[in-house]
Formats: C-alpha cells, structure tokens, sequence
C-alpha cells in the first residue's frame, strides 16, 4: 500500500517552483466549471493531459487511481444516464415493464448525454489536475508552496507532521496485521461482523502505539527549543525560474481565454 | 474556564489523529464500489475518539485528513476537497459536544455512554452525510433528483453508524483508561491553563 504519489522524475514540470505547481493544480482544477459546453471542456481535458505528459508520469505508475476513475464514469452515467431524466430530444427510448395501465420506460435524451459528456470531462479534468500536483510536488515542497501563500504556521506545522505520520502509521499496521496472521488469523471469507471485529482489533494497538508517539514527538519537539511563536526559517530555497513565468503566461492565457469565451458565450 | 494554552503536543495530537484517518480512510477506498456508498468508512471509527479525548484538535485532525484523503476518491484539494472536509467533522464534532456536555463516561463503562455514542453516529451521520452529498451535486456528481443519490445518502449514514459504534467504541472502551491517566487527555472542549495545571 502506497501513502505517497510523489514519482521522481526529471522534467520540466518537477523542475517548477511549488508555487508554480500549486497554482497550475489549483487553475485546471477551477477552470472546468466556467464550461458548460462539450468542446470546450474537451480542450482544458486535453491541456489537463498535456500538462501531465510533461511531467513524464507515465500511465503504469498512475494504476491506483485507473479505479477511482472507472469508479467515477460509472457514477456519473448511473446519476446521469439512468437515474435522472431531462427534457429534450429524444435518442433512445426502452419500454421496460408495465404495471396496470402504467408503463415504465428508459428514456435517454440529448441533453442528458450532453451533461453526462460534460461532467465526465469536468471531473476527470479536476481529478488529473491534483494527480499532476500530488506525482511531481514532494511533501516537503507541498508545505513550503503552502507557506509562500501566505498558509498560517501552525497549520503548515500540522500537516507536515501529518505527512510524516502517515508512513510510520501504515508500517505499524502492517506489523500489527503480520502479527495477527501469524496467530492464525483469516481476513478472506469470513462475514461482515467478523470482518469489522477484526478491523477494531487491528486499530485499538494501532492507535495505542501512535498515541505513545504523540508524547515521543512532543518532548523531541519541545527539548529542540520548538516554539509555536516566532521567526521562521527554512533550509528548502526555490528560486523562480524561465519555467515558472512559462507556466504563468500558459496559465494566465487560459484563464484569459476562459474569460472571454463566457463573456462571448461561446461556452 | 481559564485562558486557552496550546502545546506543542496538541498539535501532534493533531497530525497522528489526521494520519490515523488518511489511513483508515486509504482502507475504506479498497471496500468501495461507488463513491459514499460503502459499509465500512473507518475514519468515523478515529474521529470519533480523537474528537471525545482531545476536543478541538480531533475535530480539527478530522478536517485535516478528511482534506487530504479526498484523491484517493477522485476529488481535487481544491476547492472540492476543502469543502468536503467540513463534511467529515462532525464525526468527530458531535460526539465531542455530547460525552464533554453530559459529561459522560469516555471509557464506555456505562450504557449511557454507547446510547450516546450511537446518537451522535446518526446525528453526525446525517449531518455529514448531508453536506457532503449537497457538495456532490455541486459538483454534478449526483442530482437530488434522483433516487440513487438518496440510496447513496442512505448509505453513507449507515456506514457512519456501523462503523462508529462498534469500532469507535471499542477503541474508546480499550484505549480511554491510558489516556485519560495521560497528560494527552483533555477535559473540556480546548486545553486551558486551568485544565493544565489541574
């Protein structure tokens, strides 16, 4: 089990400045709502795309979240196709069952089709915008683009421990599962009861140990001088460069373009 | 009350009860089969300690990693997934305001504890399950419309209320006499100077 997608690589896109990264993720993950037309969010999908082959990601290492996706087409053509009617012209029509002098039928209209196409887009859009932010931005990188905008201390210091928890937390419990199979425990085949009786089982040490180490961290933070008030400083020192003012003018276009297709109504 | 103090070890508080719910939240995704429609969601079974031992902070460590598991389910940080954090806190919120205003047992010795524990999943269930679901169709994920998305709602609260009582409860039943005796512990809502010193 993966608790991070960082994917080291050497391309243009790792090479921006975290702000540049944040900022990217955060304008092609807004920029698909300004769209309620097909070829327009057909093209920021494309752009979404374009950004992510920069950063040589490649397909096989983006496995994990291929079911996510599946996950979401099929919810939206559940919510949108199946389950939800809107009025417009006709496409398909199914007579399916008839009780009394009522007769149910699947109705799929274009406007129905048309919003389904739109949606899938707009949250594959959004869901590969965060891909692109979480498989080339380190942790470390994460909270120092947080800082530089201007993201109070105490919150940045929270998640960066938060980050540093989450591999120590996965490792306990991968002990504390290897410890129960080992006195012959069986997770397979087994009912919904057992299965939730198992799962407690596992997290009461699992939260036990963790909480040993919320006192171990404290004090190792504490007897390092560690105040909540004060002048910041940090090792990590990103300079802006060409890279990052070509994403600015990109990023800046787009938005720009955004703003003239709604203002035209285009889109 | 006395003036509010915050240590060092409330903000580790924090970010352990963050990670524990990112991680039981990295589980959950393996037992979907549509987004909010589960019967296991384990990060209700962390918030709901987190939030009766440490107050604020647990309610704040399930903002935090309700936020940072939103990829897993196919959601952008922003501004969706910002958003649907404040969904995920009141599995932590609500028990919190019921056991510290009652005054209840947080080691679950009494029946009046799990009677509470088991009212606040269903009041935190619905709650959450509400706004995260009005967050989801305005995202267009689902119309209120239809009656799936009222199925899906159905199902997220009973997944709040499997999984807080029994696995919350046990995990409050087993771990609450340690923390209680510990400094971690807080009485109140937020840690205070009085609190502190007593």
């Amino acid at each position: 089990m993966s608790y991070t997608f960082y994917i080291k690589r050497d391309s243009f896109f790792h090479k921006l400045s975290p702000i540049s990264k944040i900022l990217t993720s955060v304008v092609l993950a807004t920029l698909p709502w300004f769209f309620a037309n097909i070829s327009w969010s057909l093209v920021l999908f494309l752009v979404t795309l374009c950004f992510l082959a920069s950063a040589k990601v490649s397909w096989s290492s983006l496995r994990a979240f291929w079911q996510v996706f599946m996950i979401i087409i099929i919810i939206l053509t559940l919510t949108w196709l199946i389950f939800f009617r809107m009025p417009g012209p006709v496409l398909i029509r199914i007579p399916l069952i008839e009780i009394g002098k009522t007769e149910i039928e699947y109705v799929l209209t274009y406007t129905q089709l048309r919003t389904w196409a739109i949606m899938v887009l707009r949250i594959l859009s959004i869901a590969m915008a965060t891909i692109l932010l979480l498989t080339t931005t380190t942790q470390r990188e994460l909270i120092y683009g947080l800082r530089q905008f201007k993201v109070p201390y105490t919150l940045c210091l929270i998640i960066a421990l938060t980050l540093r928890f989450i591999p120590l937390a996965f490792g306990d419990l991968e002990t504390i599962l290897a410890a129960q199979k080992c006195r012959g425990l069986k997770l397979a085949r087994v009912n919904i009861f057992k299965r939730i009786a198992h799962v407690a089982r596992a997290f009461v040490p699992l939260v036990a140990i963790s909480l040993s180490r919320v006192e171990t961290m404290s004090n190792a933070l504490d007897a390092r001088g560690f105040r909540l008030s004060g002048k910041r400083v940090t090792y990590l020192r990103v300079r802006k460069t060409y890279r990052d003012y070509i994403v600015y003018f990109t990023l800046a276009s787009l938005v720009a373009l955004a703003v003239i297709v709604k203002l035209l109504h285009w889109g | 009350m006395g003036k509010v103090v915050v240590k060092t070890v409330d903000l580790v508080i924090t970010a352990v009860g963050a990670a524990l719910y990112y991680l039981a939240g990295c589980i959950t995704a393996g037992f979907l089969s549509i987004p909010a429609v589960s019967w296991l969601y384990l990060p209700s079974a962390i918030a709901a300690p987190w939030g009766i031992w440490f107050g604020v902070w647990g309610v704040l460590a399930a903002y935090i990693g309700g936020v940072l598991i939103q990829p897993l389910y196919g959601i952008s940080y922003f501004p969706w997934g910002i958003m649907l954090g404040f969904a995920e806190i009141w599995d932590a919120l609500i028990p919190m305001i019921l056991f510290k205003t009652l005054k209840l047992d947080v080691s679950m010795r009494s029946w009046k504890s799990w009677a509470a524990l088991l009212i606040s999943s269903v009041i935190s269930g619905g709650i959450g399950g509400f706004i995260g679901f009005s967050i989801y169709v305005l995202m267009g994920f689902y119309t209120w419309k239809s009656v799936f998305t009222w199925a899906a709602l159905g199902a997220w609260w009973a997944s709040v209320i499997i999984d807080m009582v029994p696995i919350g409860g046990i995990i409050l039943y087993t771990v609450s006499p340690y923390v209680t005796k510990s400094s971690l512990y807080i009485k109140g809502f937020i840690r205070t100077k009085s609190t502190t010193e007593g």
